[in-house]
């Protein structure tokens, strides 16, 4: 249930108190959900909530043919300050949180808000975080895995998206929640799906039946009747993504859409001038591929990105066999 | 002085986005040794940009009226960042990106970060010894220091000891630097020195004065200029401090944070340096004094705070018995 896990005074007003909702067994192995890192992404706010409805209803009685054997816990908000101003990063310190992992048991107030996260999801034996495309970008549903070795493709394809991508290395990956999670021994999946700033019902939809049927399939959630979907799922390695930039700076108009496949050559777009209208490029696509990710802001500077292909010649199919 | 384009990508608005760094070269041809100056990775950090004008102007004179002074090559990025340098912003415009948490191996293909990369791989590629200039952020002031990571102190602290800076502080690793422009030159085994100064969006002439002073003694000591003009000063030593060489003092409560003291002003342990206030109720919260004997170093100067917010850091006299 609904359980207060950090209350800090704020200098001028009612105090920052972040919750969880919490299911389940208390020792029973947990599955720990999280969205609201960055305050502008709004289908994992809506995905968190449908789910701790239908888990409460479920708890209440309501859904009786469901049974929670496992403990779910959920995070809805973390960066309380941005979703304040509908910004991603709270504007006093221009920290985005999911930069800024582990985070410090006392020490300033981003800090102690991630590292409050990290406590509480510590002992969990898989961790989702919700999030959405960049800012400026909208994502095909799909989910993203650090180190995706064999067993944790397959607990990912029970997450019922048909795409699963692999979390390049970076430098600064070792801030992240999911790497962290990743270091100290669980499961982490990055459900991505949809823009920031938009609600998309259809996307929720496919979130939120993709993690209950994976709540099932873990043992975590039983249902009397109805029996686990395993699911087909492409996977990409990271080094099979195909960035497509402009040559040009304009506006991009995109003619086509994520989640659809590409033929190389193709059009995904084309640049033209603010100013007279002009077309500038026609943005095509370098190579076959799937649309994981396209431009939604308009305004491009040259050398721009405005898609991501994966390239379909070397995904990795993982059928339901298992 | 040469001036030289790194990169540039033409604006949506007609305008262009350029990195610019200007070059001094040898007098006679074969420099001795290539020392590089960038500031202003961070927009609202300006401190960094007028020190490099005044190396820049103070090279220029001796190139006019002493040319033989040039033993070896000076590389100056004054404007690292010049989309938010010029909307006073720490971070990237439009994507909210910081680039230095961009540096070293990084995936992506954002301006942000090809910008963030060309960067890198420049003052790899044309230094022998880099500083990196940054102010301080909105809340903290800080005086003239180097700070250097333990692992790498064998090697920087002698250089950072030509530059005459208040502090030299060593501090441990932490996961926030790995993805540093420092960090990852200094990784590649190019020394690199971080500096840090006053704070953001503020200059203050004397901190910069001292650092000019003392940067211009680090090109004298590492061969690059033969001689000094006849006005930088002979600088006193730094005081280098180790991790258990400094203490701090944080915020029990939020509230509003009045200093009593001045940055540089030497403490007494339990010294009354400011109160924690409740503004709202009028009431005194906290009274906050000093962790131990020593340098005032670190002063907040953004007065709303909550629990935990770092307000002072003390150089101590004497490190603590472990």
């Amino acid at each position: 249930m609904k359980k207060e896990i950090l209350n800090i005074p704020t200098p001028f007003g009612e105090p920052l108190i972040l919750y969880k909702n919490r299911w389940g067994p208390e020792n029973g192995d947990t599955l720990s959900i999280v969205s609201g890192l960055q305050g502008d992404r709004l289908n994992g706010l809506m995905v968190a909530s449908r789910l701790s409805r239908f888990l409460n209803d479920i708890e209440e009685g309501k859904e009786s043919s469901y049974q929670i054997q496992g403990t779910i816990q959920i995070f809805p908000v973390v960066n309380y300050k941005a979703w304040e101003t509908g910004n991603p990063v709270w504007n006093f310190d221009s920290q985005d949180v999911d930069l800024t992992f582990p985070g410090m048991e006392v020490g300033e107030l981003t800090e102690t808000v991630c590292n409050t996260v990290i406590r509480h999801t510590a002992e969990s034996v898989y961790g989702i975080i919700l999030q959405t495309g960049e800012k400026h970008y909208e994502d095909a549903p799909h989910v993203k895995l650090i180190d995706p070795n064999r067993k944790r493709r397959n607990l990912a394809r029970r997450l019922g998206l048909h795409i699963g991508r692999e979390v390049a290395e970076s430098s600064s990956l070792v801030l992240n929640l999911a790497k962290q999670w990743d270091l100290m021994g669980l499961h982490s999946f990055i459900l991505s799906a949809g823009k920031p700033q938009t609600y998309h019902p259809h996307y929720c939809d496919l979130l939120l039946d993709g993690i209950v049927n994976f709540m099932k399939a873990e043992g975590l959630l039983r249902h009397n009747s109805e029996k686990v979907s395993q699911r087909e799922m492409a996977f990409f390695d990271a080094h099979n993504e195909c960035p497509v930039l402009t040559r040009k700076a304009g506006l991009f108009y995109p003619e086509s859409a994520i989640g659809t496949a590409m033929e190389k050559g193709d059009k995904l777009g084309e640049v033209r001038d603010l100013y007279e209208g002009v077309v500038l490029e026609e943005v095509h696509a370098p190579e076959e591929g799937y649309v994981v990710t396209l431009r939604d802001h308009p305004m491009v500077h040259e050398k721009e990105l405005v898609a991501v292909l994966l390239r379909e010649k070397n995904q990795r199919w993982f059928w339901p066999f298992g | 002085m040469k001036t030289q384009t790194l990169f540039s990508c033409a604006s949506p608005l007609g305008s262009s986005l350029k990195i610019v760094k200007q070059i001094f070269s040898a007098h006679r041809g074969k420099s001795v040794q290539r020392v590089s100056f960038v500031s202003g990775l961070h927009g609202d950090e300006l401190e960094g940009l007028y020190l490099c004008h005044r190396l820049i102007h103070a090279l220029r004179q001796i190139q006019e009226t002493q040319p033989e002074a040039f033993q070896g090559e000076v590389h100056i990025y004054p404007a690292a960042n010049p989309p938010a340098l010029n909307h006073g912003t720490r971070l990237w415009p439009v994507y909210g990106s910081d680039m230095n948490r961009m540096m070293g191996p990084h995936p992506g293909t954002s301006i942000p970060v090809q910008w963030s990369q060309e960067i890198f791989e420049d003052l790899k590629e044309s230094s022998d010894l880099v500083v990196d200039i940054h102010a301080s952020n909105l809340h903290l002031k800080e005086l003239p220091q180097i700070r250097i990571i333990e692992e790498f102190s064998e090697e920087l602290l002698p250089l950072a000891l030509q530059t005459h800076t208040d502090i030299i502080w060593i501090h441990p690793m932490a996961g926030v630097f790995e993805s540093t422009l420092g960090y990852n030159l200094n990784k590649l085994n190019v020394p690199t020195l971080v500096v840090e100064t006053g704070i953001c969006l503020r200059i203050e002439p004397d901190f910069v004065d001292r650092l000019f002073h003392g940067m211009m003694h680090l090109l004298h000591h590492q061969g690059v200029l033969a001689s000094l003009p006849f006005d930088i000063p002979s600088a006193p030593s730094p005081q280098v401090v180790y991790p258990r060489g400094v203490a701090q003092a944080s915020a029990k409560h939020s509230g509003l944070f009045v200093s009593r003291v001045a940055l540089g002003q030497r403490v007494g342990e339990d010294e009354f340096i400011g109160q924690v206030l409740d503004p709202v109720e009028g009431i005194v919260l906290e009274e906050v004094t000093a962790p131990g004997n020593g340098l005032l170093f670190t002063l907040r100067e953004q007065p709303a705070v909550h629990s935990g917010t770092l307000l002072a850091r003390v150089a101590l006299d004497r490190e603590p018995k472990p």
